[in-house]
């Protein structure tokens, strides 16, 4: 699992579904959450939790695109596996991994050094608190 | 054979073992309802009644016989105040039977139907109170109907020992033919006078109905189950 | 009218805290694994146990406050128990017939016909099936026509289909009667079905109160769900681990990391977190 810890910076709610904006080190996360509203407020801590498997990477991206998290990274390593790869990217003092095809790293030629985007589905974005 | 027996001695006897077991049904159902109540927390009140009750089973039935008549002898102390305030004499009367006889067979009514009463469970008595009854109906129309095996088996065992009952009649009875004089005291004293026919009959008489009131309790005893 | 329970007491060495109040017609679930007290509790609303501190009131009347105590005998409660504690010496509708109050405003007939007894009123408890003596333990609570409602895990002694089926018409029969209800099950789908509130205990004593949604749903992460279940296997697999963990009769395969795979083993008791827009359902005919 990879956990952020952030502060709350908005929560949007409807019945069964809400919105959560968060930031951390200057970057802003949105997690969409399925049932009753957490009892939050902006300014809050609160802990991004999402699987090393929700993550995708891209690189060169261009366009528009409905992922809402979307945060610049350099790689530091890559654990190269048959089918799965994982790789190492930094994010504040912390290492985020991303769980991707070996196919799609060979693709995008991923090696450590590399500039890429790592990205996650708000609806995947987990809160714990 | 029965011709040259007295058959006085037979009818006391039995009207002796009806009315002990009538009394002893009276007062054994609400003291072993007592007993068996409240099992979570016993108390020690409890506890030194239910030992007091078995007492008879251990004590030889002359010493209580011997007390019984030192307490109720019309010429003093209790016996005297009796006879003088209620004109009733315990001592050498069928009264002072029934009571002997009460006091001696209490544990065989007790033992049995304090038993059934503590093996109902605790959930149907729990039942019954949650839908508003008082504890006297939950014991009328669900205890004691649950532990009828035992009220049943009491019975029994009382009657039949009152019947084969000696020295505790004898002594507060005296053995007075017509009065007090039951149907193992009247074959002791047959046998005393030598009058061995006599004596075998009342002998033979209370054998069968020994045999009878133990097949009995075990048909009572096999229903339950 | 409300059933206001706001006492603690000594359970099994623990000193377990309630603090709720049920709106009158409404039924709380005291949910939580066996062993925690949820009987104890229940009995304690009955009236067979005592509360060690606060009040227990239903309405405006006083049930236990440390001073003044009303018996079980005048609590009108009606008690459902977990073993059903038939009278077995009554028949369906001799129980019924003694169950009811002095002035009973609906006959035995009727309570045999709600709870589809009316063609076994002359059985006797043995001679009954499991499902119809639990009805008839519910018909028989039901006939003392009582202020509060107590079901002490009313269909757990019964097995699943049975269980489900009962759980329908147990549900249709409380919103018919508008009682009051307090239900102790160990049961999430009962809890669910039945219960507008619940009182969760857990094994140390604490406990948790809220709607079902509340407090059964939702453990520390927002948006998932959990599912508590046991390690079957712990495999690894490429750059991840694979773990197979049984949920009831049921199994699930995830992936995690090995990191976190190291602080696991076979037969660990683990919760399953599940993303609740991911969760995809498919209907089963």
């Amino acid at each position: 699992m990879n956990r952020i810890a952030a502060t709350l910076t908005d929560l949007q709610t409807d019945p069964g579904v809400c919105l959560l904006s968060a930031s951390a080190h200057g970057q802003a996360f949105f997690a969409m959450l399925v049932g009753d509203a957490p009892p939050l407020a902006a300014g809050d801590a609160v802990t991004l939790v999402f699987k090393e498997t929700e993550v995708s990477i891209a690189r060169n991206l261009h366009g528009e695109i409905s992922l809402r998290n979307r945060i610049p990274g350099v790689i530091a390593g890559i654990e190269p596996g048959r089918l799965l790869s994982r790789v190492a990217i930094p994010f504040g003092e912390q290492t985020i991994h991303a769980v991707v095809t070996t196919g799609s790293v060979e693709r995008l030629q991923l090696q450590a050094g590399v500039a890429i985007e790592w990205l996650v589905k708000a609806n995947e974005m987990g809160v714990a608190c | 054979m029965l011709t040259g027996v007295d058959l006085q001695p037979l009818w006391l006897t039995l009207r002796l073992a009806c009315v002990t077991t009538v009394v002893l049904l009276l007062l054994g159902v609400p003291l072993c309802a007592w007993l068996a109540s409240r099992p979570d927390r016993p108390g020690r009140l409890r506890s030194v009644v239910e030992v007091l009750i078995n007492l008879p089973l251990v004590l030889p039935p002359t010493a209580l016989g011997f007390y019984l008549l030192l307490t109720f002898s019309p010429t003093h102390g209790p016996g005297l105040w009796l006879a003088n305030t209620f004109k009733i004499q315990i001592a050498f009367s069928f009264s002072g039977l029934v009571l002997g006889s009460v006091l001696f067979s209490l544990p065989f009514m007790v033992q049995p139907l304090l038993a059934a009463l503590r093996q109902t469970p605790r959930n149907i008595l729990d039942a019954a109170r949650t839908l508003g009854k008082s504890r006297l109906s939950v014991l009328w129309h669900v205890w004691l109907p649950t532990a009828r095996h035992g009220v049943l088996a009491g019975a029994i065992l009382a009657f039949a020992h009152t019947v084969g009952e000696f020295g505790v009649v004898l002594m507060i009875g005296g053995g007075i033919p017509g009065q007090t004089r039951v149907a193992s005291i009247a074959l002791y004293q047959e046998m005393e006078a030598l009058n061995y026919p006599a004596a075998h009959a009342y002998a033979a008489i209370l054998v069968v109905f020994s045999c009878a009131v133990l097949l009995l309790l075990q048909v009572v005893q096999r229903r339950a189950r | 009218m409300s059933l206001q329970l706001q006492f603690s007491r000594q359970i099994a060495g623990r000193n377990v805290t309630v603090d709720c109040d049920i709106p009158r017609g409404d039924c709380l679930a005291l949910y939580g694994p066996s062993g925690v007290g949820k009987t104890t509790l229940l009995r304690t609303l009955a009236g067979f146990d005592r509360i060690d501190h606060g009040r227990i009131a239903f309405g405006a009347q006083t049930w236990d406050d440390g001073q003044r105590y009303t018996p079980v005998e005048r609590r009108r409660v009606g008690y459902v128990f977990q073993d059903f504690a038939l009278f077995p010496n009554m028949t369906a509708a001799r129980q019924l017939a003694y169950a009811q109050p002095r002035q009973p405003t609906q006959s035995v007939e009727h309570w045999l016909q709600l709870t589809g007894l009316a063609a076994h009123g002359q059985g006797y408890p043995q001679q009954l099936s499991g499902g119809q003596r639990q009805r008839l333990a519910l018909a028989r609570a039901l006939a003392s026509e009582p202020d509060l409602l107590l079901l002490d895990e009313p269909l757990s002694a019964l097995d699943a289909s049975l269980r489900e089926q009962l759980q329908e018409s147990l549900a249709g029969l409380l919103a018919q009667t508008r009682l009051t209800t307090v239900l102790v099950s160990h049961d999430l789908g009962e809890v669910f079905r039945l219960a507008q509130h619940v009182l969760k205990l857990d094994g140390d004593g604490a406990t948790q109160y809220g709607t079902p949604q509340q407090v059964l749903l939702q453990r520390g992460q927002y948006g998932r769900y959990q599912l508590t279940g046991r390690v079957l296997l712990l495999a690894p697999a490429e750059v991840q681990c694979r773990v197979v963990v049984a949920i009831g009769q049921e199994t699930v395969t995830t992936l995690i990391s090995h990191t976190e795979a190291a602080g696991l083993h076979v037969g660990q008791a683990v919760a399953v977190s599940l993303n609740g827009a991911s969760a995809t359902l498919t209907a089963l005919s």
